[in-house]
């Protein structure tokens, strides 16, 4: 398939007062078109951020300082804000976490939906307000005209994340990041929110980068899963490999973490101990601290990442021997 | 919104009630009689008696508030002790002038304070931010009798640029701006400053809002993120500070019109005070506490107009 998206090495890091910290370290993967990537981890894994740094949105104090990002073939990493600018919301857009927060409280959801219309397909006021009527009617809200009228906090969490996707599947992108979209939504409504994002981008046949914390979520979107820790990427594969066949110890802890409603009896699985902060020093496997398997050489180097097949790549010295007959992917 | 007026104007019916009695209560009960005042240092006491008669200050307060009160309603203030002028007519003269001064040095301070305060945070920590929020700690900190002290040497005594004092041109002819320079920039440093200041905490906040990153996200354009996204967000605390500053800008007329000896409501007060000059004491006091009012009830009308969250049904 099309690559349409390929991070190389990406190293994203925030100047802070202790000093430049990292908080994505050597993070590489691609999606295709059409493709669907969930991006998984704990909270501070860089998640988020490897999101952010893909749409050239990282705060004031973030900023990409190593390895390329390359969108449909050019290099995003360098580029002008107002090249950047031409790019988001039209070749590729992103929905957020929070809907309550993410609209703009004093402007009409008509006025924010009109936007991207009318500075990427340079619509006129007429034309946008009609074609932001019909992307509401898509996007399942009720009343789409009179709801162009209405501000933000007269909607509920449910229809404003409608309206987000709305905006964002304005200018058909290619790429659609969404970052934790249903984590703030009711269950009820989180299945539909998912199943509407489904829907369009099988229409558009748009990549998409999904970021959640979710594994039924991931089970029930991804085509391919990247699973991340401590800024960096611990295992790739497809979906299917990657849930009966996790080879990373922190996947299989991720997995296991899973509750089970069949299994009454069953307690709650946790990984012990918690991911490291980012002015931490790391020696060897970020992992290695928290690991059931851990073993002399992961306390002093940090194994690269070992193709265990063709759909499945982890960065554990444990696959080293699986892979030993195959050549690694980097090191 | 037209019931939020009605109910406001009502208030300040009974604000304005209040207000007389505390001022009238504390000018009678202050030290210092009008009728020594006006008839001078050598005057007999019958004479002293003849004009507390005349004045009505031989009455228990009670029944002079009354009076005043009964009078006030029919829109008599009285007559200036001093003067013997009407005082609607003594403060209808001036109260021009003091609107003039207090509307120029408010205007200077809102677009100086707004525009500083959205340049500072659009570039925290530069040397511009780093300069103005230095220039607006001073700005706050420095009192105004010294500072239209000091631009009276620099500007007018020493360049010669700008007149010393007085403010009765036009504002519209050169002559006027000349004049309302050095007052407007005195009484409107402090409140520059703290737009200045509000401002910039408040643009810091909003910038890294959500929403912010969601128009960015839409690819809107950096300046209209600025100008257009974040500014009207940012607006809402300024404009309560804009609405409670107005109460010492108006204090600050006082001063300001005292160094710059400009015949206006501040100074008429003043003289006022002084001369234990009663009825134009508590007229001025009077006028000074509706326009507050007024002021902040015309803020809550822009809170609604610019946050649609803010209804007041």
């Amino acid at each position: 398939m099309e690559e349409l998206l390929k991070v190389d090495n990406l190293v994203t890091q925030f100047r802070t007062p202790k000093g430049k910290l990292s908080a994505l370290r050597e993070v590489s993967f691609s999606v295709d078109k059409g493709e669907t990537l969930c991006i998984v981890g704990e909270s501070g894994s860089g998640k988020s951020i490897t999101s952010l740094s893909i749409m050239g949105l990282l705060p004031s104090n973030g900023e990409v300082s190593d390895g390329s990002i390359q969108f449909k073939n050019t290099e995003l990493v360098g580029k002008s804000e107002r090249e950047l600018e031409r790019l988001r919301g039209n070749e590729m857009s992103m929905i957020f976490q929070d809907p309550m927060t993410a609209l703009n409280p004093v402007f009409t959801i008509g006025y924010q939906l009109c936007e991207p219309l009318m500075i990427h397909k340079k619509l006129s006021k007429k034309e946008a307000i009609h074609e932001s009527i019909e992307l509401l009617t898509k996007v399942g809200i009720p009343n789409p005209s009179e709801k162009l009228k209405n501000y933000p906090h007269e909607l509920s969490g449910g229809m404003r994340q409608r309206v987000m996707i709305a905006m964002a599947f304005a200018c058909e992108p290619s790429l659609l990041i969404a970052d934790e979209p249903t984590t703030a939504l009711d269950v009820t409504i989180q299945a539909q929110i998912l199943d509407l994002i489904y829907d369009l981008k099988e229409q558009i046949g748009m990549g998409v980068i999904f970021v959640t914390h979710d594994m039924g979520v991931v089970a029930e979107i991804a085509d391919k899963v990247m699973v991340m820790y401590a800024g960096e990427v611990v295992e790739v594969g497809d979906v299917e490999t990657l849930f009966n066949d996790p080879q990373h110890p922190y996947t299989k802890g991720l997995l296991a973490a899973v509750p089970n409603v069949d299994d009454k009896d069953q307690s709650l699985n946790t990984i012990e101990g918690s991911a490291p902060s980012l002015d931490e020093p790391i020696n060897g496997c970020p992992f290695h601290p928290r690991c059931p398997f851990v073993m002399e050489s992961c306390k002093v180097e940090k194994p690269p990442l070992f193709k265990v097949s063709d759909y499945q790549e982890s960065k554990c010295w444990l696959q080293e021997e699986s892979a030993n007959d195959k050549s690694t992917v980097t090191s | 919104m037209i019931g939020l007026i009605i109910r406001r104007l009502f208030q300040l019916l009974f604000l304005l009630l209040g207000i007389s009695f505390l001022v009238f209560m504390s000018m009678h009960l202050a030290p210092g009689d009008p009728a020594q005042i006006i008839a001078g240092p050598t005057a007999s006491s019958s004479d002293l008696e003849a004009i507390r008669e005349d004045l009505g200050l031989n009455k228990p307060v009670m029944v002079q508030y009354v009076d005043y009160l009964g009078s006030i309603l029919q829109g008599d203030f009285g007559y200036s002790y001093q003067t013997n002028q009407s005082v609607s007519e003594a403060i209808l003269t001036r109260f021009p002038t003091t609107v003039k001064l207090a509307t120029a040095s408010m205007i200077l301070a809102i677009i100086i304070g707004i525009v500083a305060g959205m340049i500072s945070a659009m570039r925290q920590n530069s040397w511009i931010d780093v300069s103005s929020t230095t220039i607006s700690l001073a700005g706050v900190s420095i009192p105004n009798f010294w500072l239209g002290t000091m631009l009276i040497l620099l500007f007018s005594v020493n360049l010669q640029w700008l007149p010393v004092g007085g403010l009765t041109e036009p504002w519209y002819t050169v002559e006027g701006i000349k004049e309302l320079i050095l007052p407007a920039i005195t009484l409107g440093t402090a409140s520059a400053a703290l737009i200045t200041r509000m401002a910039r905490s408040s643009m810091l906040e909003v910038i890294q809002s959500d929403y912010v990153r969601t128009a960015r996200a839409k690819g809107v354009k950096r300046h209209s993120i600025t100008w257009v996204h974040a500014l009207r967000n940012a607006m809402i605390p300024v404009i309560t500070i804009i609405g409670i500053n107005f109460g010492s800008l108006l204090g600050g007329t006082i001063i300001t019109e005292q160094v710059f000896a400009i015949n206006g409501i501040g100074r008429l007060m003043i003289d006022a005070i002084a001369a234990r000059d009663f009825p134009v004491v508590q007229a001025t006091v009077l006028l000074v506490a509706g326009i507050f009012v007024v002021v902040n009830l015309i803020v809550d009308i822009i809170y609604a107009i610019i946050d649609p969250r803010i209804s007041y049904e």
